[in-house]
């Protein structure tokens, strides 16, 4: 069986044991270590090794599916700005 | 903590280091990715943040590619694993890229970092360096590890 929300749960309940908050607050994701030669799209696609123009359709698509902002996909002038953008890797 | 090196050495003298990480993307299992609950395992290609400043908008975004996953294998209980193959996404008639990219097993598309569930330990079923398949590990176990690989 797939034992990850399992092996979670009993980590939360030790940690109640030992008088230890319940939950935890959620996890803060950051970026660490950005590397200063990437700044622009086509910066990025190189160290992609992909198309630049497939790079922002990506993107554009990860702002439409993940975030609701659909103006990345269907707007020209949103999509085009992807191009402008400042990119930090 | 998850890294990501590409194809330049991880901390000079190792080489390059693309996690392996669970994707979750907060929905019920598919057909595809039912045997790993609904989490999708995946190699991350990059991690990047994009701000536009002219609306705003600033993503930490991640570029993964897939895996393709098998079913449970019952003696170990673990999830077997495969990178594929995949063709590269070709442009359209007019040259440019502007259609919607391929979500499912095996491809390559971009996710907002908070979709990362967290690392994930594949480990393989032979003992070659480069060897795919992998077992996705369902468990932090040595145990096993070690009847495997010791």
């Amino acid at each position: 069986m797939f034992q990850y929300r399992e092996l979670n749960a009993n980590a939360a309940k030790h940690r109640h044991d030992d008088d230890m908050p319940l939950t935890k607050a959620p996890i803060k994701r950051m970026m660490k270590n950005p590397q200063p030669e990437i700044k622009t799209l086509d910066d990025l696609a190189e160290w992609c090794a992909m198309p630049k123009g497939e790079l922002q359709n990506h993107i554009a698509w990860c702002f439409k599916s993940f975030a609701d902002f659909t103006d990345y996909v269907d707007q020209d002038q949103y999509f085009s700005r992807l191009n402008d953008a400042k990119y930090i890797r | 903590m998850v890294r990501c090196t590409g194809s330049t050495r991880w901390r000079k003298h190792k080489p390059p280091r693309n996690d392996t990480v669970l994707l979750w993307m907060g929905t019920s299992p598919d057909s595809h990715f039912k045997s790993s609950a609904g989490r999708i395992p995946a190699r991350l290609k990059c991690l990047f943040v994009v701000e536009d400043a002219e609306s705003s908008v600033k993503g930490l975004l991640a570029l993964v590619q897939t895996f393709e996953t098998g079913p449970i294998r019952q003696t170990a209980g673990m999830v077997i694993v495969e990178e594929t193959n995949q063709p590269p996404m070709q442009p359209m008639h007019d040259g440019s890229y502007r259609h919607k990219p391929l979500f499912g097993i095996g491809t390559t598309y971009i996710v907002p970092i908070s979709a990362i569930q967290g690392a994930v330990h594949l480990f393989p079923l032979t003992p070659q360096p480069d060897s795919s398949p992998w077992y996705l590990s369902n468990a932090i176990d040595l145990n096993a590890f070690n009847l495997f690989h010791m």
